[in-house]
């Protein structure tokens, strides 16, 4: 035993030597040892142990650490005295200030490339001054930074003391470890205060000095440990019982709760077996997976400390690490678990195949780099893109990114073989959202229909073959289909695939036996009526219309009752009343579906006060105006209801252009909304503004325009140059009614060349050349019409 | 399979994850007899063929990940689980092969690390054990390494340290095990 005890000493400060440059260790380690012979001896041994004949060993890994590069003469103002020592971030140095009137000594980081991604350098630049400014006796002063041959530098207090875990080596008193550990929170407590977190609290970034008191370093500048490296793709998982706080994993940004959970597990490693029942509770609500389960400050864990160490009653007792088990537990009754059915397929696996390591290290590979992808698909594309990007406002160019990665990512998966059926529910749900984000028509999208209905086709093979016996997989085909349906319908005005798509979706969906549908079915065949309504429209049949607006309304209180005072069952009942508007519409009943519309518009009013700009609301509101707009002016009667609805319309549309100014298929529904109101005030004799209202279509209709150059687009931009130059005449304005003719001719080849202008604007030729030839030889201007 | 099973692995994955050693040796007696199978399925196929565990290790967690059955952040830990039984595994399989065959079978570990002799299993084992005495944690740097084939980042992620530490430490207990192994 006393020599597991010697050697457990010399291989502590071994550890510690390896720190050092290598011609400087055996000196080192001899001073540490003191007059200790047996350990020096041993220390020795060890450290020899790896030279001679087996010196080979330690090629490859040895690490690259061990480089014994010469010092360098000075950094900035500062003249190298010395090393003391080498990190992962780089060597630091000893130096002095010669220049001035004052001598200090300071220890200066130098940061080894690459060790500092552009963001914590640019990060660190921003808090230098904050930084710089922060003064406390346990916080090592940072006095100064920069560069020197393009490799960054840091100039900080210097603190003549061993890190903390070579002073636990010495196994110094509980006392004094708890001593020593409030006052490292009351220094952590102070940077919070002034709005600085430390982000990566381990024993290395403490240093004890000969007095016992700790002085924390490195404070905003460590590397995050999650940060990953390109040598080691796996490098990123970092989620420990360790320093680094889980949530870090997930990209999230460190705030002060990190700093407690490192705190937390840094009270543990203080206490080593000086633990009992209090302080296990302590670490375990610090060190907590959860932050909100955490101590909400540096404070409150510093006071259960402080009652633990004065015999009181301890917070955190109230909720330990059971208490932490059992939560989670509950939150991951759903998930996937190690279960030994699952090992007995790997045995299976396992016996059934002879190993080679290339073979095994490719598959190992491939493998990671599949399930990094999935990690990230799960943690940007499921939430970051279904709860962000639609719900939430957003900048239209940071969605056009995540777009785009998660599309890269969900590709990646499903060209993988042998994913596992779970796996590959998920990636279909991703393409599902990511097509409606690209361009299912009927909702806020970027207009790219062309990636979306390829992506939709894709969940939908990959869901066809599970459906009939995973009623989730028949929820999300259900969901798939309708999506798809309508671009069928609105894109590709293709009524008999829209129809063979909603027969399926409608089979689909009452294939699941009835005790397995839950909401996911619920929900998928309420998104199936919706399409089956635009169908239903598109064949204009009106009954088949309001036949579907009831059949809603009864579905939605088929919903479990905790689901049927939801937001998305207020957003279903809204609908249902928009589409009896809409029946109103098509089936020439102005008063019932102005008053419908009308409906629809409160509830829809009432759903946006509560939770304000969600753009599927604003959506809605928009297009339950314009078709109301429509609905109203059925009628003379109703001409104060037409007015209205325009304008909310056009207010609602005008809200969803602020939160996403880069929308076109937004700026394409603004420009139709305001054509309508140009039309109306031009009938009505009010010319001024409706050529003010025209230029406002021709905006949009311009800006709606894409880099595909959508014929759909060009035709509606040329009708707005015919409109505006009808209206300018009738307002005497001859320069842009003639601005428009030719803008409505210079349109036109573009069109024909692609054998996409449509027919009843080809009509407007000859109008057009007539004006055109008036315009030029000042004749008199006639109507522009077909 | 019963779901509350399910739930006790991963439950105690979850604790181990969160610090606690005790949820590891449990999910170690869970998982233990199958790998001990597997194990010895492939020594029965690989007869004097030198052999790497890493390969079983990391195949093995990458079909649990890939099978849904632990979650990625898991993956790390489980591997490091593998490692001890792994080791355990063999040194079972060596002493049951000499008692039924009264000879001794030499099972040498194929690390796959660069510049490392392939060492006796049972010697190794054995200053394995000495080393635990000492330090625990070294002993399992070792052993998740050797018999795990891991990464020093992913060795890190488990014990919570940073990988200059594992380096570092693992520098120390590779001095000290050849100098251990040198002896005997």
């Amino acid at each position: 035993m006393r020599k597991d005890d010697l050697d457990g000493r010399a291989l502590a400060l071994l550890d510690a030597a390896f720190d050092r440059p290598s011609a400087t260790r055996e000196a080192w380690l001899r001073d540490q040892c003191g007059d200790d012979e047996a350990l020096t001896a041993r220390c020795l041994a060890l450290l020899h142990a790896g030279t001679g004949a087996e010196a080979r060993l330690r090629t490859g890994t040895a690490g690259q650490g061990d480089v014994d590069a010469p010092l360098p003469d000075r950094i900035g103002a500062y003249r190298i005295t010395g090393l003391i020592g080498q990190g992962g971030m780089g060597a630091v140095y000893r130096g002095e200030r010669a220049a001035g009137d004052f001598d200090h000594v300071v220890a200066i980081k130098l940061i080894r490339p690459g060790a500092l991604s552009d963001t914590l350098v640019e990060r660190f630049q921003r808090e230098r001054q904050t930084l710089a400014r922060l003064s406390h006796p346990n916080i090592a002063r940072l006095f100064d930074g920069g560069e020197t041959d393009g490799t960054p530098y840091i100039v900080m207090e210097h603190v003549d003391g061993v890190r903390l875990d070579t002073w636990l080596v010495g196994a110094p008193p509980l006392a004094a470890r708890t001593v020593l550990f409030l006052k490292v929170c009351a220094a952590v407590g102070f940077a919070h205060q002034n709005l600085i977190i430390h982000r990566d609290l381990t024993p290395s970034n403490i240093l004890v000095d000969a007095d016992g008191e700790p002085r924390l370093i490195d404070f905003g500048i460590s590397r995050p440990p999650d940060a990953p490296t390109a040598r080691t793709p796996v490098a990123g998982l970092s989620l420990t019982p360790g320093f680094a706080a889980p949530e870090r994993l997930a990209g999230l940004p460190a705030t002060t709760l990190t700093d407690i959970y490192s705190l937390g597990v840094l009270f543990d490693r203080l206490l080593g077996g000086a633990g009992d029942d209090d302080t296990r509770a302590i670490v375990a609500r610090a060190s907590a997976a959860v932050p909100e389960d955490r101590y909400p400050s540096v404070d409150a864990l510093a006071d259960d400390v402080r009652a633990w160490a004065s015999g009181g009653v301890v917070a955190a007792r109230r909720g330990g690490r059971r208490y932490a088990v059992a939560k989670f537990v509950r939150r991951h009754r759903v998930g996937v678990a190690a279960s030994l059915a699952a090992l007995l397929l790997i045995l299976g696996a396992l016996a059934a195949t002879s190993w080679s390591y290339a073979r095994a290290e490719r598959a190992r590979v491939a493998e990671a780099k599949r399930f990094e992808e999935l990690r990230s698909l799960a943690g940007y594309m499921i939430f970051d893109l279904d709860e962000q990007l639609a719900r939430v406002v957003g900048n239209a160019a940071a969605r056009v990114r995540l777009v785009g990665r998660a599309q890269t990512y969900l590709s990646a998966l499903a060209a993988s073989p042998g994913t596992s059926p779970a796996v590959r529910e998920e990636a279909a749900r991703g393409f599902i959202t990511l097509a409606r984000v690209q361009g299912v028509p009927t909702q806020p999208n970027f207009g790219d229909n062309d990636r979306a209905r390829a992506n939709l086709d894709t969940a939908i093979a990959m869901l066809r073959p599970a459906a009939p016996r995973d009623p989730a997989a028949a929820a999300l085909l259900v969901e798939g289909l309708s999506h798809r349906a309508m671009i069928s319908a609105h894109v590709d005005t293709d009524g008999k695939t829209t129809a063979t798509m909603l027969e399926e979706a409608a089979k689909v969906l009452a294939a699941v036996p009835v005790p397995a549908r839950d909401m996911a079915w619920m929900a998928a065949r309420s998104r199936l009526r919706k399409s089956q309504f635009e169908a239903a429209v598109m064949d204009n049949k009106p009954a088949e219309m309001l036949r579907l607006a009831e059949q809603m309304e009864i579905e939605v209180g088929e919903w479990p009752p905790a689901e049927r005072s939801s937001r998305a069952a207020a957003i279903d009942f809204a609908t249902a009343q928009h589409f009896r508007g809409m029946h109103g519409y098509f089936a020439d009943q102005y008063e019932t579906g102005t008053a419908a519309h009308r409906r629809a518009e409160a509830m829809l009013t009432a759903l946006d006060e509560a939770q304000p700009n969600d753009p599927m609301v604003l959506y809605l509101l928009a297009y339950n105006g314009y078709v109301g707009y429509g609905t109203a002016s059925g009628s003379p009667a109703l001409t104060a209801d037409a007015n209205h609805f325009l304008g909310t319309a056009r207010a609602s549309v005008d809200r969803l252009i602020r939160i996403e100014p880069n929308d076109r298929a937004l700026r394409a529904f603004s420009g139709s909304i305001r054509n309508s109101e140009a039309q109306a005030l031009s009938d009505a004799g009010r010319q001024a503004e409706a050529v003010a209202v025209q230029r406002r279509v021709i905006a949009d209709y311009t800006a709606a325009i894409g880099p595909k150059r959508k014929s759909a687009t060009l035709n509606r931009l040329l009708l707005a140059h015919i409109t505006m130059g009808n209206i300018a005449r009738k307002a005497g304005d001859r320069a842009l009614a003639c601005a428009s003719v030719a803008a409505a001719r210079a349109a036109m080849p573009e069109l024909e060349a692609t054998g996409s202008l449509v027919g009843n604007i080809a009509a407007f030729r000859p109008t057009l050349a007539a004006n055109a030839r008036a315009c030029a030889s000042g004749g008199a201007l006639v109507p522009l019409t077909t | 399979m019963s779901v509350g099973y399910e739930c006790d692995s991963r439950a105690l994955l979850g604790a181990w994850r969160g610090g606690d050693r005790d949820a590891r040796d449990q999910l170690f007696a869970i998982f233990y007899p199958d790998l001990r199978r597997s194990a010895a399925a492939m020594l029965r196929r690989e007869r004097g063929v030198s052999l790497s565990t890493g390969d079983l290790v990391q195949e093995s967690v990458m079909r649990l990940v890939a099978l849904d059955r632990i979650a990625w952040a898991d993956r790390a830990h489980f591997m490091a689980l593998s490692s001890t039984m792994m080791r355990r595994a063999l040194l079972d399989h060596l002493r049951a092969k000499r008692r039924n065959k009264r000879e001794h079978e030499k099972v040498e570990l194929h690390t796959g690390l660069h510049g490392e002799p392939d060492l006796s299993v049972e010697k190794l084992s054995d200053a394995l054990d000495d080393l635990a005495r000492i330090d625990r944690e070294r002993a399992e740097i070792v052993e998740m390494r050797y018999f795990g084939g891991m990464e020093i980042s992913e060795i890190a992620a488990v014990l919570g340290c940073s990988e200059a530490t594992v380096k570092r430490r693992w520098t120390a207990a590779r001095l000290w095990l050849l100098d251990a192994l040198s002896e005997t």
